[in-house]
């Protein structure tokens, strides 16, 4: 792949990130309260409130508000939370391995689940298999995350008792108990991106498994679970590549609600628990980050079109 | 002058009760409390290498970003703040004072305390708890820029008299009060060292019944057992491990999953923690409350007209409210302090039953008969923007026209924009009662902002701070709760009952779990054992 073109891909995505950063600064300003009531305690006079607001740069021009956080965004600095004290980095950096294992377990959930279903279904098409993965989707699709996370704990955490309801063991510290801690929120995670790719790839595969290539095979004498691995999941799977990209996205940004219903000490319950407290350098900076991470992943998304078909990679 | 003094036998603390010349029914409290300082239901089969696991909402220590009590904003910090501080008083479950980490005190004069410290009482690290660091401590937390400089701005003096006694002189008749004050997070006594070196707010050191072991914030702190504290049967368990959690849902599966020990759930939640085997559930009663603050439009019509506020209160089924919105077990709110609680007074309750003919009746009077329009903040979400819907439906029958502007930020915009004619507050009651007096209808009080004071109030209030006679106390009390209800200052809406849920682990010395009133301000550890396996 000519490194111009990656050159060219990554010099497209700078007013992506230009306008993803306005439009997260901006953001912020929709949260109703007032940072600098907040932190000045609920018996501060309003002299205390406004010595705050001045010492946080809260009566600056949005513009110049805007330039000042891009600055030091630059540098690398996210600034640091207004309660903690601590510089969103080094919080971010705590957290992400977090978010990141549970965002891998979930992305294992979609693409192993989405995979077996999608050509289950394709293969055993009209048959109640196919029915099964087509009814199992639609249920997937419908449940948000939220609800399924409920569920899983039920029946899992209170009446089985085979996983914890709430609470995230780090797989240095215990690997059984890592995976333990990440497997129902993957599941609740995962379920809908799965539900998702098995529904796309089981209309892609069967389209691909009437080409004329494919009956070619057949016609050579290739066995089944070989035209459709060698030759028809590769044409097949293009389409879900697309939607792994946004699937990421999604991941992402559902950990906020899924970690919080596990107590998940990652970076989306980081971004709720700071909304409510109005710990705006944590909500821009944890945003923003994500936002980058979704940029980078389509990109790389993109990027891989090329790998999995040449012809892309020569246009 | 009376005394109130302590000695130690065995391990246990008994109060000896000396009164001199008045009957001080908060010390003869603390003379029972201190005498049998746990209780003894339970205790025998107490794991006192227990570790009780338990929730609370840890985003930051409390929500104020520091363990250093003078930086503290939120009156929640005091969850942390008493097991791993302490406090120079406590609070016993009626509200009343009782010793904490000061074995007894002298109120000498209306204006001069001195406060007895227990002996060989150390900090975490060791440091003497002793009543130089206690001076220094009350100095610190007086001091212009902390956030207790209002509730202790009576102080003038502290001295430390000799190694025990600390002698604290005030510029108004206050030293009775004060007490009630050092039961607060007024009363955290940081250690020394950790001050000097600049660690108090992430690496707290009290003489408090718990040491931090290890914090992880917004995730969980492990608190272990103080040897040194004075009463090794006050918790008789090993330590404490808190998550974070703030969703009463996550709380209640936690429990239910057993990964739980304690912790704050919805009314919601009662019927499915009772119903299992493995978990109980407990409602208790409150004195924070919902209410509805009219003091920014006091010199503003309509609501500076008295009978408008009392036509508002008659036109208001708070009754109603209360039991259909808050639940069976919330308790209307007719006046300051709840049923059970220093200060309540019977003939307050029902004082503005609903009654919209005489609501109707007393607008007219005041030359509002055909009504009028106001407007009213609201908290956006939950029961109380319930009850906000309400207010405006009863409202409108009477004919006024109640504009509900949904917003969390009550401070800025009622209080201090003066956005709207009405804010709905959610009160936590301080520790001593009458800083909810001077907080919010006292002539310099911050939620205060109409500035209007009645002088007959302030004088109640200043005189129940000087006193020491809980009978006085309770008296004066009642007799300023009675003015703001005369006044119509508010509308009383629910006092809002607080919910916990609980492991078969548990076991409560007296039978049942004490708390401080809400998820907030958390559970009264010391009413709980571990039972043994």
């Amino acid at each position: 792949m000519p490194i111009q073109y990656i050159v060219k891909r990554l010099i497209s995505l700078l007013p992506v990130l230009l306008i993803v950063s306005i439009g997260i600064f901006g953001l912020t300003y929709l949260i109703p309260g007032d940072a600098a009531v907040t932190l000045a305690g609920e018996s501060a006079s309003p002299e205390r409130i406004e010595a705050i607001r001045t010492e946080l740069g809260l009566n600056e021009a949005p513009l110049v508000q805007y330039w000042t956080w891009l600055s030091g965004v630059l540098h690398g600095d996210l600034g640091t939370s207004l309660y903690m004290h601590v510089p969103v980095t080094t919080e971010l950096l705590r957290r992400f391995p977090v978010t990141i294992s549970l965002a891998i377990g979930a992305l294992v959930v979609t693409i192993v689940g989405g995979l077996a279903g999608g050509i289950a279904a394709a293969l055993r098409r009209g048959t109640w298999v196919d029915r099964l993965v087509q009814g199992g989707a639609s249920v997937g699709i419908a449940m948000p995350s939220f609800w399924i996370a409920l569920i899983l704990i039920v029946v899992f955490a209170v009446n089985l008792g085979w996983f914890p309801a709430i609470g995230y063991t780090s797989i240095s510290e215990s690997p059984t108990g890592w995976l333990q801690s990440i497997t129902m929120p993957s599941v609740a995670l995962g379920a809908a991106g799965a539900a998702v790719v098995a529904r796309q790839l089981r209309g892609s595969l069967i389209d691909v498994m009437n080409m004329d290539y494919v009956r070619t095979a057949k016609a050579r004498g290739l066995s089944p679970r070989r035209i459709v691995a060698k030759h028809a999941l590769k044409n097949a799977v293009m389409p879900i590549l697309t939607l792994l990209g946004v699937q990421v996205a999604y991941l992402l940004g559902g950990t906020v609600i899924v970690e919080q219903i596990f107590g998940i000490p990652g970076v989306g319950k980081y971004i709720y628990d700071s909304v409510f407290t109005l710990d705006l350098p944590v909500v821009q900076g944890a945003v923003l980050v994500i936002a980058l991470l979704v940029v980078l992943i389509n990109f790389l998304v993109d990027i891989s079109y090329g790998f999995v078909n040449p012809k892309l990679r020569q246009e | 002058m009376t005394r109130i003094f302590s000695t130690k036998v065995g391990q246990g603390t008994v109060g000896v009760l000396l009164t001199l010349t008045i009957p001080l029914a908060a010390c003869s409290n603390a003379q029972t409390q201190a005498s049998s300082p746990s209780g003894s239901t339970g205790l025998a089969s107490a794991d006192r290498e227990g570790i009780l696991r338990a929730a609370a909402g840890l985003t930051t220590p409390s929500l104020s970003g520091s363990f250093d009590p003078v930086k503290s904003i939120s009156g929640c910090d005091i969850l942390l703040g008493r097991l791993i501080f302490g406090t120079l008083i406590t609070l016993a479950p009626d509200r009343t004072i009782k010793p904490g980490l000061v074995e007894s005190w002298d109120v000498v004069d209306e204006k001069t305390l001195d406060l007895h410290i227990r002996a060989n009482m150390k900090f975490h690290n060791g440091e003497v708890f002793d009543a130089k660091a206690v001076k220094a401590g009350i100095d610190r937390n007086r001091a212009k820029d902390s956030a207790y400089a209002g509730s202790l701005e009576a102080i003038v003096d502290a001295e430390a008299v000799d190694d025990k006694t600390v002698r604290i002189r005030t510029s108004r008749p206050a030293a009775g009060g004060l007490l009630a004050t050092f039961a607060g997070r007024e009363g955290m006594i940081p250690a020394p060292a950790s001050i000097a070196d600049g660690t108090l707010g992430t690496t707290p050191i009290g003489a408090g019944p718990f040491k931090v072991a290890e914090w992880r914030p917004g995730e969980s702190m492990k608190l272990r057992r103080h040897d040194a504290y004075f009463d090794p049967d006050q918790f008789p368990y090993a330590g404490i491990d808190f998550v974070h959690l703030t969703d009463v849902a996550a709380v209640r599966n936690a429990l239910l999953a057993d990964n739980l020990d304690l912790g704050f759930v919805d009314l919601e939640g009662i019927d499915a923690l009772k119903a299992n085997p493995r978990t109980g559930a407990q409602v208790n009663t409150s004195d924070s409350a919902y209410y509805v603050n009219l003091n920014t439009s006091l010199h503003d019509p309509p609501l500076d007209n008295l009978k408008v506020r009392q036509a508002l209160n008659y036109a208001f089924n708070r009754a109603e409210v209360a039991k259909t919105i808050f639940g069976p077990t919330a308790a209307p709110k007719w006046q300051i302090f709840p049923k059970g609680f220093p200060g309540h007074d019977p003939a307050l309750e029902n004082y503005y039953t609903f009654d919209p003919a005489k609501a109707k009746q007393l607008l007219a009077e005041a030359g509002y008969p055909n009504g009028f329009a106001m407007t009213m903040q609201a908290f956006p979400t939950g029961p109380s923007a319930r009850s906000a819907e309400v207010l405006k439906s009863n409202l409108a029958d009477i004919g006024v026209n109640l504009t509900i502007v949904p917003g969390p930020n009550m401070t800025q915009d009622y209080h201090i924009d003066k956005k709207t004619n009405a804010g709905q507050n959610w009160w936590i009651p301080r520790t001593d009662p009458t800083l909810t007096f001077l907080s919010l209808y006292g002539p310099v009080g911050v939620l205060n902002t109409s500035k209007y004071s009645n002088p007959a109030l302030n004088d109640i209030v200043y005189g129940v701070q000087g006193s020491t006679d809980q009978a006085e106390i309770n008296t004066g009390l009642q007799q300023a709760s009675k003015i703001i209800v005369e006044e119509a200052r508010e509308i009383g809406v629910a006092y809002t009952p607080s919910t916990w849920g609980y492991s078969a682990r548990v076991g409560f010395k007296d039978g049942a779990l004490r708390d401080y009133g809400n998820a907030c301000t958390g559970a009264d550890f010391s009413s709980i054992f571990i039972k043994k396996t």
